[in-house]
This record gives structure tokens, C-alpha cells and sequence, in this order.
């Protein structure tokens, strides 16, 4: 009878010591295995604008269409931008005349001055020679003549001067030409910009824009998601954290669908916001006077790269997707 | 079986189908065993019950669920 | 645990002692199991992130009860009622999102057949209609004024309530787990022998009146409580779900056979009164080796059951033989047709003795039960008018509290209306709903104080959840401690959920004393209207009229005998007759006059209607001559005709149509037919009494 009670005794404890490890390695598996159902799809948004304002004539992409680096999006009412640039055209043609008419003067200049020049050598060797002379001729004709002398060279240095002014006055239009031109490359560059062509290869998304609106210039008017930039982000609890390294390999299920795509942890956000202590209205601390009577895991992001060579062909990604994502730790070389 | 089932655009856990179905594994395994008079030779019939239960739901949890 | 065995030794010297410490540790565990499947349950509410843990303690302490068999009961039509309500709360508030005027009518109904529904079955069923009404009431009442979170908010909802479901049957059922299965066997072991021992007893002559009356009320008791107790325990023990239909044919067997005993008494004695002395010495000759069949051998271990079941079909066998002797002795036709009408119903008497305890014996062996497993059902007689009064009264109750929530603008009234809500669900079945009212009332009160008292004094300086239980246990556990006394019916359970109401326990933890003081107020106010509606409109338990409509159910079991479909109707007429007589016996005093008419009724109908059958099946059973099946059939109906309608006219049909019968009958459906007369003939039946004393009033009455 003994023996019977004791094995009925140990019958039931061992049953309860199995269930208990199957149960505790269940428990395990299932909450401190790093993988999380909260997974999102996101990629790089580009924020397409204008880089100049006005009337959009012409959109060239639907919506959701695919486009290539550099393929037109749309186009902005180009009459007023070639107006500019016909404008600057004539603006530099008048700034070559000018510079042309200054090079004139700088001759005219240079001619004047030569005649003063031989004027002053005339009254100066005339002068001279009435001085050898000595006292044949009055004195008063012989300083007649020093002063005529003098006087050549004052009108002959005045020319010269007049020479390095019409210079000048070149130098002048030749710059005013140079911003005629740097003008005229605004305007041309101005209506080339009416063009808004894709910055990267990408999906255009949630297109709202129609022939006839007005653009402005800075402001976004259509997304383009980066084809090339599709990740992860997983919020993984804080316990599961410890098991995650950089590289780690990571096998990623989307929701529709269940389609497996590979990939491989980049990083892992080193903060996140304390919710329990926003900034007041006074930017000093908020602080819940009450706390959890049960502390709840917080979930921190971590980045995963998608595997794109492994990617199946049939899969389609769209930022926001759900995602269930389970990490295969230190199998990518990680930690 | 994956740890996330879809169904009908809710994502329920994997370990719940295994749950339901180890349920009804344990009725059938109840009525065997009250059938054969098993739970008269255990010592706690009902954590026997309970313990037979958390194995079954164990071991399917983590053979299936990966 | 050093005291307790300390007081086990000393207890043979101080014997109230030893009991009242035993009666302490029974309600000390059912407070520590309380207590850790509410903290439990608690725990896993607030790791799970649900909204209010406070509803999965609330439903942990509606649920838990010392014994798991009960608890697992509870849950399972709890579960239930809680999927169904939230589905109503969900619909309703899809049908009326933004008219207040029609949601809360149309919530009112739903709630009020609940408590109808729970009025209806007073089994563990009713708590699955408490269930669906408060259900669908705390699903959409908090939703009323944002529509769009009716969802979330039945998803949060259902997921408490159940997980408390759970919690609270896996700590009854694994933790010190009281069950009832051996007070099931026990219970069924004692009626077992007691009445083996009475019909051993009763072979050496007749019994008065008084005492088969007594008998009859014992006895059906038992039977009654034989099924509430099977249809409990079988959520407890996967061997008695399997036996679950044997206990049902035992229970059923059981009651055939105590039926024909009494009926072959009340020939015996209406012979002995009669003048026919000679032939009722004969019966009881004849009836007297039934003594010895029953006695087990001596040395027999146990009660010697296996004995019993050769020794009765031994008995079977020579009853013919013994009866054409006796029978031989006896002079003139008229004695012989007496005796052979006795001797029907005494070989019956013993076929059916033999059956009921062969059931037994497979039961106890687990061996094949004798004469295959026949699907019998214990059918329930219940009355809807007290379910319709319920109805009536909570959708009143509801009514009012809504059209004040809407003319007042009371920012609480969706708590009043929650409270009156459970109420007038919980107390609908209980025998005094006033008095549980007031007592619920005052442990309601107090719990609510308790719960302010550790919500401002001890919770606001405690962090983390092992402070959380050490500042809410000491002023809780007083609830269902309260609720192991008997002598306070209810208060216990008041301040409990009390207590857990105001305590709103949530992750984090919210303090805001105004809400709880208006809350606070406005759940007395719905439970204290509640109870003024149980006291504006009082249940018809207990009331004369009520008393007389069950009697007039009664004797429409006659009726029923005569003229439903034969197919399962002895079970259901036996079962029904047994249901019905102990609700009307249980609100009159024991011994008192209305209690000896009912349980007089309640035997002549037995007999009566149980004749019937019996008739039935002889002229079913075909090979009539046409003239005989159809003065046998319009005997049946004369006779439950006159049940139905008591009075001196239809008796004088009835006499003449079964006089007319008899004549024509062969052997067999004549022993049923004479004993049909000998019955309608007896001067102590209540039925020539009733005639006797007001014949026509009755009948209009019934009409």
C-alpha cells in the first residue's frame, strides 16, 4: 500500500516536473526569444519642390508611377522665364557695344596725347634755342618762351591723363558685360529649373498635383519614395534587447501575404522618449507622481537592412507594411 | 507553423491554433483516461489534469511554433 | 500551522474546538484561494495591458466558490453569457449609436430578459444570463458617448472576464481543490441504502398516510438534489461526465420505482379501509420475500450489492407462481381481479426495484448497465410568471434609472445603472431578494468605506506589486471571509465587489477622490433601487396564488400523462412532477397544512398519472378489440380531464368511462384500470376532498 501511494505520488510529480521545464522552456521561447510582432516597413521619402515659382503646366508622372533619376516629374509656365532670358540676351549685347565704344576712347585718348607731346617738344626745343641765343632777342621773349615750353607739358600730361581715364572707362564695360552674362546664365538656368525632374530612382506617392496649380518655390508638392532605401524598423522589448547585436542576421515575415525576405541588423536606436517625464509648460520636468504597479517592457527601434538580392520577385514592399521579425543572433558574424 | 498567423487582416499568435487544438487533444485524452481509470492512480487527479495539459501544450508549442 | 496541529492533538479533549477549528481552515483556504486567484488574475491583467484589471477582479470574486465542481459550472455559462452580452452590447450600440432614447430602452429589455432568463433556469445556467446582461451593460454603457470605441472596449471587456474566468478555475481546481464528487457519491450512497431500507421495512404491512407523505418528500429531495449535484460535478471529473448519463438513468429509475411503491401502498391501504382485508393480507404476502431478497448475506463485505441484484431477479421470477398460489386461496371474482391488480403493480414494483439497483451496481463495477442505456433527460417544471415578473421588474428597474440618467444629466448615472444592472440578475433567484438586498446593501457600504480607507491612506505611499497586495489585503480579505458565514448570506459577497468597485485598481494607479465619492454614490443609488423595485414588485415565490398555480401545474402533469406523445414521457413526467413539488413545498413550513395538501397532491398525481402511462402503453401496444382501445382511451381522457378541471360532473364521467373500460379491457390495461377507479375512489385523496368541499369554484377558476 505504501509503495502504491509513493508511486501514485511519484506518477504525479513527475508529470508536474515534465510540464513544469516544457512549460518554463515554452515561456522562454516564447517572450525572450528576440523577434517581435511589431515590425514596420519605412523607407527614405524624398520631399519633391519647385525650385522656382509658378503655374505648373504640364505634370508628366501618375501616380504611383516608377521613375528614373533625372526623368521629368513636372513642368512650371516657362513664357516668363524665357522672357528673362531674352531680356538678359539684349542686356549683354548693349554691355558688348558699350565696351566696344570705350575702346574707342582709349585711341582717341592715346592719338590726342601723341599731338600734345609733339606740341611740347616744339615749344621745348624752340624755348632752348631762344636761351643759346642769349641776348639777341629780349628776355621777355626768351621767357615767352620757357612758359609756351611749360605749357605744352602741362597739356601734353593732361592728355595722358585723359588716356588712363578712357582705360578705365574700358575696364568698366568689360565688366558690365560679365554680369550681362552672369545675368543672362540665371535666366537660362531659371528656365531650366521650370523642369522638376526626379532626384532619385522612386515611386511617386499620393500625387496632388494638377495642371493650373500654383507652386511655390521651397514647397514640397509630391513625395518619391527612394526605391533603393526600403528597411525595417522592429521594436524589440527592452529585454530582448541583450540578445541583439549590429549584424545580426534577421529573418523578416510580412503580414501580407507571409512572404520571408532576409536581413540584417544596422543599428539600434540608442534612445527613445521618456514617457513617464515630459517638459512642462516651464521646461522643468513633468514627473508622474504614480508609478506601474507592474513594470511593463518598453520597446526600443532597432534598424534591419532588407536582404534586396534575396528579395523574392514577387514581393511588394510599401512603407508602413507590418512586419514580424525574428533575429537569428551572432549567426552574421555579430557580437 | 510561423509564430504570426494572418488571418482576415488580424494578426493572431502562432501558439493559439496549437492551443485550441491541444484543448481538444485533452478531452479526448480525458475521456481515455477517465475511460480507464487512469486519474484513480495518480495522487492529485486535477494538477495531474493541469500538468498533463501544459506538457501537451509545451512540447506542441515548441515542436510546431518556430 | 504550529497551532493548528497543536489544537488537532488537543482536540478529542475540547471537541468544539476541534470543529470550530476545522469549520476555520475550510474558510480560511477559500480566502486564501480567493485571494491569490484576484492578485493573480490582477498580475496577469496588468502584464497583459488590459485596461481595468478591475473587472478581472471582479469577476474572480464573483466566480470563486469553495468548491471547484461549482466554479468550473460558473465559468462555463459565465464564459458563455459574457461572448453572448458583448455580441447584444456591440449590436445595440450599432443599432442606436446616437439615439439615447432608443439605446437605452432596447439595453433595459436585453437586461431584463436576462434576468428573466436567470429567474427561468435556476441551475448554473442563470449565471450565464446574469453574465450576458451585465456584459452587454459594461460594453456599451461607458461607450455611449464615444461609439467608436465600442470595439476596443468590448475586446478589453471580454478579455478581463474571461481571463478571470480562467484564472479562478485553475486556482480552485489545482490549489487545495474541495470537491463535491464524494459528497455527490456520498449523498448518492445514502439515499441508496435509506430507501432500500424503507421499502425492507415497509413489507411487514401497510404505512399511514403521514408517514409515506414524509417518505415522498424525503425522497424527492434527494432526487432533485441528485441532479443538481450530477449536473455540477460533471464539470469537475472527467469520470462522472462519462457516467454522467448513467447517474441520470439511475436518478430516473430511482424515481419510477419509488412511484410504483407508493402507489402499491395506497392500494393496500384503500383495500384494508375498503373491506377487502382478505385480499390485502394476500398482497402483503406476497409482497413480504421482497424483504429477504433485499437483505443482503450476512459476511458480505460492503452492503453486498452484488448479492442484491440475483437475489431481486430471483425474487422477479417466483412472484408468478407465489401470486397463483395466493390467488387460488381468495373467493369470488371481484376479490380475485383486486388481488391480480395488486400483483401487476407489485411485479412492476419489483422489475423496476431490480433495474434501479442493477444501475447502481454497473455504476459503482463500471460495467454494462442491465437493459442498455436509454437517453433520459431530468426535465425541470418551471413557472413563467415569476420569470415574467422578473423581467417586468428590472425593466422597470432599468427604465426608471435610465430616464433619470437622461433627465439629470448625471454625469455616474452608467455606474447606477451597472450596479442595479447586476443586481437585479444576482437576486432574482434567491428565495428572499429584499432581505439579500439590504444585507448586499450594507456589505456593499462597508466594503466601499474599506476600499476608501486603502485607496487614500495605504495605497498612494506603496510601489510596485507585492506593496499593491500588502496594502489592499487586509481590508479585502474580510469579503470572502464574510461570505464563508452562513449566517450572513450575502454580505459577504456585497463587500467584495464593493470593495473591488471602488478600488478600480488600474496600471498606474489613478487617485482622484471626487470620482470616487460620485461613483461611490451612485452605486448605492442603483443598488438600493434595485432593491426598492424587489420590495414595489415582491417575487411570487411564497404566495398563495402562486402556491395555487403550482398546484394547478400539479395536477396538469395528469393531464400531460394523458394526452403528450408517449415517446421519453414517463421520464418527463416523473422528473417534472418531483421539480415542481419541491418548489412549492420549500416556501411553506414543514408539517403545515398547505405542505401536507401540496405533497397529498403531489402523491395522487403521481399515481394517477403514472396509470396512465402504464394504460397508455397497453392500449398502444396494440391487439385491442376496437370497442375496448376505445373505451380505454376515453377513460385516459376523462380521467385527465377531470384533473385538469376538478369537478363532481367530470369525476361522475370519469368513474362511469373507467367503470365502461373495464368491462370491455382483457387482463392487463384492466389491473391499470382498476386501480385508475380504486384511485379516483379513494376517500383520503385530496381530489374527492376538493370535491367535496368546493366543486364549482375550481372550475371556473381553471377555466
Amino acid at each position: 500500500m505504501k509503495i502504491a501511494s509513493l508511486l501514485r505520488f511519484l506518477l504525479t510529480a513527475a508529470v508536474v516536473a515534465l510540464a513544469l521545464l516544457l512549460g518554463r522552456a515554452l515561456w522562454q521561447h516564447y517572450l525572450y526569444s528576440p523577434w517581435t510582432r511589431d515590425g514596420r516597413v519605412r523607407a527614405d521619402v524624398v520631399q519633391v519642390a519647385p525650385d522656382v515659382s509658378g503655374l505648373v503646366s504640364r505634370v508628366a508622372v501618375r501616380d504611383n508611377q516608377f521613375v528614373r533619376k533625372g526623368e521629368l516629374l513636372f513642368v512650371i509656365d516657362q513664357a516668363r522665364f524665357r522672357n528673362a532670358v531674352a531680356q538678359a540676351e539684349a542686356n549683354l549685347a548693349a554691355a558688348v557695344a558699350g565696351a566696344r565704344a570705350a575702346g574707342a576712347s582709349i585711341s582717341a585718348a592715346a592719338a590726342g596725347a601723341a599731338a600734345r607731346r609733339a606740341e611740347y617738344e616744339m615749344y621745348a626745343a624752340q624755348a632752348e634755342r631762344r636761351q643759346r641765343i642769349g641776348d639777341v632777342i629780349s628776355k621777355e621773349a626768351r621767357n615767352d618762351a620757357v612758359a609756351a615750353a611749360n605749357s605744352a607739358r602741362a597739356t601734353w600730361q593732361q592728355a595722358q591723363a585723359g588716356g588712363s581715364q578712357a582705360a578705365a572707362a574700358r575696364e568698366q564695360a568689360a565688366a558690365a558685360v560679365e554680369q550681362a552674362q552672369a545675368a543672362l546664365d540665371r535666366a537660362r538656368l531659371d528656365l531650366a529649373r521650370t523642369e522638376v525632374r526626379a532626384p532619385v530612382d522612386g515611386y511617386v506617392t499620393n500625387l496632388d498635383l494638377r495642371v493650373g496649380d500654383y507652386a511655390a518655390a521651397g514647397a514640397a508638392r509630391l513625395a518619391l519614395i527612394d526605391s533603393h532605401s526600403y528597411y525595417i524598423y522592429g521594436y524589440f522589448e527592452e529585454t530582448k534587447l541583450p540578445q541583439l547585436r549590429v549584424g545580426d542576421g534577421v529573418d523578416i515575415r510580412l503580414m501580407a501575404g507571409g512572404a520571408r525576405l532576409k536581413g540584417t541588423i544596422t543599428g539600434i536606436a540608442r534612445g527613445i522618449t521618456d514617457r513617464d517625464n515630459p517638459a512642462g509648460s516651464d521646461l522643468l520636468a513633468d514627473v508622474n507622481p504614480t508609478f506601474n504597479w507592474v513594470r511593463l517592457a518598453q520597446r526600443v527601434p532597432v534598424r534591419i537592412a532588407i536582404d534586396t538580392e534575396h528579395l523574392p520577385r514577387d514581393v511588394l514592399l510599401a512603407a508602413g507594411m507590418t512586419a514580424t521579425i525574428e533575429v537569428h543572433p551572432h549567426r552574421a558574424g555579430g557580437g | 507553423m510561423p509564430l504570426e498567423i494572418a488571418f482576415h487582416g488580424m494578426l493572431m499568435p502562432g501558439l493559439l491554433p496549437v492551443f485550441v487544438g491541444c484543448l481538444v487533444l485533452m478531452v479526448l485524452l480525458d475521456l481515455a483516461f477517465g475511460r480507464l481509470g487512469l486519474y484513480r492512480r495518480v495522487w492529485h487527479a486535477s494538477l495531474f489534469r493541469l500538468a498533463l495539459f501544459v506538457c501537451l501544450f509545451g512540447a506542441a508549442g515548441l515542436l510546431l511554433v518556430r | 500551522m504550529a497551532a493548528v496541529s497543536d489544537a488537532a492533538v488537543q482536540a478529542p479533549r475540547r471537541p468544539w474546538l476541534g470543529g470550530f477549528l476545522a469549520g476555520e481552515g475550510r474558510a480560511w483556504i477559500f480566502v486564501g484561494k480567493t485571494m491569490l486567484a484576484m492578485y493573480l488574475g490582477a498580475w496577469l491583467a496588468m502584464w497583459l495591458q488590459l485596461e481595468q484589471p478591475a473587472t478581472t477582479m471582479i469577476t474572480v470574486s464573483i466566480v470563486m466558490h469553495p468548491h471547484s465542481g461549482m466554479v468550473l459550472a460558473k465559468s462555463f455559462y459565465r464564459a458563455l453569457g459574457t461572448l453572448a452580452g458583448s455580441l447584444v452590447g456591440l449590436a445595440l450600440m450599432g443599432l442606436f449609436p446616437q439615439q439615447r432614447e432608443l439605446f437605452l430602452p432596447s439595453l433595459s429589455l436585453w437586461v431584463a430578459l436576462c434576468a428573466g432568463g436567470a429567474m427561468r433556469y435556476r441551475n448554473f445556467m442563470a449565471y450565464g444570463f446574469v453574465l450576458a446582461g451585465y456584459t452587454a451593460a459594461i460594453v456599451a454603457l461607458p461607450a455611449v458617448g464615444d461609439p467608436y470605441g465600442v470595439f476596443d472596449s468590448a475586446v478589453m471587456r471580454v478579455s478581463e472576464v474571461l481571463l478571470g474566468i480562467a484564472v479562478s478555475a485553475l486556482v480552485s481546481e489545482v490549489v487545495l481543490p474541495e470537491r463535491l464528487r464524494p459528497i455527490l457519491r456520498q449523498s448518492a450512497r445514502a439515499h441508496f441504502t435509506g430507501f432500500l431500507a424503507f421499502v425492507r421495512g415497509s413489507t411487514a404491512g401497510s404505512i399511514p398516510r403521514e408517514a409515506m407523505q414524509d417518505a415522498q418528500l424525503a425522497s424527492v429531495r434527494a432526487a432533485v438534489r441528485l441532479e443538481d449535484l450530477r449536473a455540477s460535478v460533471i464539470f469537475e471529473d472527467p469520470e462522472v461526465r462519462l457516467r454522467s448519463r448513467r447517474m441520470r438513468l439511475l436518478n430516473q429509475r430511482y424515481m419510477a420505482a419509488a412511484t410504483s411503491f407508493q402507489s402499491l401502498h395506497h392500494l393496500i391501504n384503500r383495500m384494508q379501509r375498503g373491506g377487502r382485508a382478505a385480499v390485502a393480507a394476500a398482497l402483503i404476502a406476497l409482497y413480504r420475500p421482497l424483504a429477504a431478497a433485499l437483505t443482503p448475506p450476512a459476511g458480505q463485505a460492503g452492503d453486498g450489492l452484488d448479492a442484491l441484484v440475483p437475489q431481486l431477479d430471483a425474487c422477479a421470477r417466483a412472484l408468478p407462481g407465489r401470486a397463483a398460489e395466493l390467488r387460488a386461496g381468495l373467493a369470488g371474482d371481484g376479490e380475485r381481479m383486486e388481488f391480480d391488480t395488486g400483483a401487476a403493480l407489485l411485479a412492476r414494483f419489483v422489475g423496476e426495484l431490480a433495474d434501479f439497483v442493477a444501475t447502481e451496481q454497473a455504476l459503482r463495477t463500471g460495467a454494462a448497465v442491465r437493459g442498455g442505456v436509454e437517453r433520459v433527460h431530468f426535465s425541470r417544471s418551471t413557472d413563467m410568471a415569476n420569470a415574467g415578473l422578473a423581467v417586468l421588474r428590472t425593466f422597470l428597474t432599468m427604465l426608471a434609472l435610465s430616464a433619470f440618467w437622461l433627465a439629470s444629466g448625471w454625469a455616474f448615472g452608467a455606474s447606477a445603472m451597472l450596479l442595479a444592472t447586476i443586481f437585479s440578475g444576482l437576486m432574482a433567484a434567491s428565495p428572499n431578494p429584499v432581505g439579500s438586498v439590504l444585507h448586499t446593501l450594507a456589505g456593499y457600504a462597508l466594503g466601499m468605506l474599506g476600499a476608501a480607507v486603502t485607496v487614500f491612506g495605504l495605497l498612494p505611499g506603496s510601489d510596485g506589486f507585492p506593496m499593491l497586495v500588502a496594502g489592499t489585503l487586509p481590508l479585502l480579505l474580510i469579503g470572502p471571509y464574510l461570505s464563508t458565514r452562513d449566517g450572513l448570506p450575502g454580505v459577504g459577497a456585497g463587500y467584495t465587489l464593493g470593495f473591488v468597485y471602488i478600488l478600480a485598481l488600474k496600471n498606474p494607479m489613478v487617485y482622484d477622490p471626487e470620482h470616487v465619492f460620485n461613483d461611490a454614490i451612485a452605486q448605492l443609488g442603483g443598488l438600493a433601487l434595485s432593491g426598492a423595485a424587489f420590495m414595489l414588485l415582491p417575487g411570487l415565490a411564497g404566495t398563495g396564488w402562486q402556491r395555487r398555480r403550482q398546484l394547478r401545474q400539479l395536477r396538469r402533469l395528469v393531464w400531460l400523462a394523458g394526452t403528450a406523445p408517449l415517446a421519453g414521457l414517463l421520464w418527463r413526467f416523473e422528473s417534472r412532477s418531483r421539480d415542481l413539488l419541491l418548489q412549492a413545498v420549500t416556501h411553506t413550513r414543514p408539517g403545515s397544512a398547505e405542505s401536507r395538501t401540496l405533497l397529498a397532491w403531489s402523491l395522487a398525481v403521481q399515481e394517477s398519472g403514472r396509470a396512465l402511462i402504464e394504460l397508455r402503453q397497453d392500449l398502444a401496444a396494440g391487439g385491442l378489440a376496437p370497442a375496448a382501445r376505445a373505451a380505454g382511451e376515453a377513460a385516459v381522457q376523462a380521467v385527465a380531464a377531470l384533473y385538469r378541471w376538478p369537478d363532481a360532473a367530470r369525476w361522475r364521467a370519469a368513474d362511469r368511462a373507467v367503470d365502461t373500460a373495464i368491462a370491455l379491457a382483457p387482463p392487463r390495461p384492466r389491473n391499470h384500470l382498476y386501480q385508475l377507479r380504486s384511485a379516483l375512489r379513494d376517500d383520503e385523496s385530496p381530489l374527492v376532498a376538493a370535491l367535496r368541499a368546493a366543486p364549482p369554484v375550481e372550475s371556473a377558476d381553471a377555466a
